[in-house]
């Protein structure tokens, strides 16, 4: 991409409306990715600024090393789990609040069948994805909601690529016991 | 092929990063093990929903505009910017008189007027010497500005008149939607305020100068939550990669002035501010729902025991499992609340200079300064001139061949026009 290029040399230089074009085409994937860490709209907001923010005050350590994207998204990934982890002191895990109110986690080897009505399935899965551990929910937004490789997910997370996969597969088994715990409380309910 | 193994297998299977023997191995299980064929369904479902969950969601309007509004607002002084060249040399020479002079307004502005706010203007420009005048400006008012996030009351300092003034609105409010009145007055606990502080810096030693950081962190008592170091050390010695570390910790609210001036004694402020949220407003309503969540847990408590069938057992029993959530969740809140109002969260950037811009220097030490920085400024201009003399070889040969065949043809018609003439 020859005009991210010019357009970064630029932003380096201090030109802020170059690194205004150099966001733009990444602000919605930016938010995402913040939606998805935080779980609602208005501190999606806050941290997609603040991600972008700290791109700004950094952009001279960004080398070329990597992708710009790939960089972005470490920054992003960063600035949420930062926060995350800040706000943790405060509050329980969410999990744990769950299983003290008599939520277990469900055996897999029984398998209700999972909610089918779409609006529905997705409501669920935001709420389940924000309920895993924020590491594992970093990688699992990564791969399966935002699609990338697992080689990209490594470098953003800064991690090796093994490290990657095991973290997303057990990921994607939390997610699935979140998902059956909740249509198996939600039968209970009915019955 | 066991089901166990299939498990293991199947994220493979479904990105499609197993060889064809496995996939043959896992496709002929599936064949013969509904469950396990079941478990592939649900997982492709799964991952395709997750793939599509954001389909919908754009960023909310004014994203990007919003954070190029903070950042002019907080705009640091980078280092050194340099234009973006596209002559040659006479640029080069321009941009250098032009630093010059304003570097040369800059010092006689700061022995005309008063010390500090011409000292940071005057740092403001030898360092965005380059860039545009407005620069200077909008970064000295950064310094020391108090803000109040949109969404809250300001929230001054906690005095007895504006704090009343605070409960006044409050009253003002619940009276507007008719709820509960709520006392006119500072509840028991007294004000909460969340204070943020936002320090920017130089260092010139930056080791040495990140310990003397960090035990000052711990000897108040705080400590780091977040610690993000950019650059190299390697690098730093060639000026090429300088180290940039942007920190976040939290201090004691109480020390937590104590904490920024020592801070600041440590590099060289270049901007400093410290933001206050009053969240007393929303904590006495979040207590108020505590207690009231909490009465009724007790009435249903009582109910328990005259419960008679086993249906209402349950009902109940359903019943006080909601309430301990929400009690959970509104005790959750105030802790959230508490830790943040007890501890104030500090960010710290941190730049690494070669010659930081000293806060308050001797006329001896600005002279030396200025002079080193226009020695640099010219021996960078030279460079600069003789690199982009040479980048301009092309342009400058290309140049003399074209006017050279233009003046070539000019001759020839010239020729043949006076040739004409003479016959």
């Amino acid at each position: 991409m020859e005009f991210d290029m010019l357009n970064l040399k630029r932003a380096v230089r201090g030109d802020e409306r170059a690194f205004e074009a150099l966001i733009e085409p990444y602000a919605d994937a930016t938010y995402r990715l913040c939606l998805r860490m935080m779980g609602n709209e208005q501190d999606a907001a806050d941290m997609a600024q603040e991600a972008f923010l700290r791109a700004w005050r950094s952009l001279s350590s960004y080398k070329g090393q990597s992708r710009f994207s790939t960089w972005l998204y470490r920054v992003t990934s960063n600035v949420c789990l930062d926060e995350l982890r800040r706000r943790r002191r405060g509050e329980t895990e969410s999990m744990q609040a769950l299983e003290e109110n008599g939520f277990e986690p469900v055996d897999p080897a029984e398998t209700p069948e999972m909610a089918l009505d779409r609006a529905e399935l997705r409501r669920d899965l935001a709420e389940a994805i924000s309920q895993l551990g924020s590491e594992q929910r970093a990688a699992l937004i990564l791969r399966d909601v935002q699609g990338l490789p697992y080689e990209e997910i490594a470098q953003i997370l800064d991690l090796n690529l093994n490290t990657v996969k095991s973290r997303i597969s057990r990921a994607r088994s939390a997610l699935r016991e979140i998902l059956l715990g909740k249509t198996e409380l939600s039968a209970k309910k009915r019955v | 092929m066991k089901c166990e193994t299939f498990e293991n297998y199947l994220d493979g299977y479904l990105d499609g990063s197993l060889s064809e023997l496995e996939q043959q191995a896992m496709q002929e299980h599936m064949q013969n093990c509904p469950g396990c064929r079941k478990r592939y369904e649900e997982q492709r479902l799964l991952l395709e929903e997750l793939r599509h969950l954001d389909d919908g969601v754009r960023a909310p309007e004014g994203l990007v505009a919003g954070t190029m509004e903070r950042i002019r607002r907080e705009r640091q002084p980078r280092r050194r910017t340099r234009p973006y060249w596209i002559g040659g040399g006479i640029a080069a020479a321009l941009c250098l008189t032009l630093a010059l002079g304003t570097f040369l307004g800059g010092a006689m502005n700061a022995t005309s007027s008063a010390p500090k706010t011409s000292l940071m203007n005057m740092a403001a420009t030898t360092e965005m010497g380059w860039d545009s005048a407005g620069g200077g400006e909008s970064y000295a008012q950064t310094e020391e500005t108090v803000e109040a996030p949109a969404e809250a009351p300001a929230a001054p300092a906690p005095n007895a008149a504006l704090a009343a003034m605070d409960a006044g609105a409050a009253a003002d409010d619940a009276a507007a939607d008719g709820t509960a009145a709520r006392s006119a007055e500072t509840p028991e606990y007294g004000l909460k305020i969340i204070r943020e502080a936002t320090i920017q810096m130089q260092t010139e030693n930056y080791s040495e100068d990140m310990a003397a950081l960090e035990e000052l962190v711990t000897s108040m008592g705080g400590f780091i939550t977040s610690r993000e170091e950019w650059g190299s050390e390697q690098s730093a010695e060639t000026g090429e990669n300088p180290r940039t570390l942007s920190l976040t910790l939290r201090i004691p609210s109480d020390q937590l002035d104590a904490f920024v001036e020592q801070a600041k004694q440590v590099g060289i402020v270049t901007a400093s501010s410290i933001s206050e949220t009053d969240v007393t407003d929303q904590y006495t309503d979040t207590d108020r729902r505590l207690q009231a969540y909490q009465k009724q847990y007790d009435r249903v408590l009582e109910m328990m025991d005259r419960a008679t069938t086993v249906e209402e057992l349950i009902q109940i029993e359903s019943e006080l499992s909601r309430l301990e959530m929400e009690i959970e969740s509104c005790q959750g809140t105030l802790n959230y609340w508490d830790a943040r109002v007890n501890y104030s969260t500090v960010y710290i950037y941190v730049d690494e200079v070669r010659r930081a811009i000293s806060a308050n220097p001797s006329l001896g030490e600005r002279m030396r300064t200025a002079l080193a920085n226009s020695w640099d400024d010219f021996t960078q201009g030279c460079q600069d001139l003789v690199v982009n003399l040479y980048a301009a070889i092309p342009y400058i040969v290309v140049w003399i061949v074209v006017l050279a065949a233009a003046g070539g043809i000019a001759v020839l018609i010239v020729r043949k026009v006076r040739k004409g003439r003479r016959k």
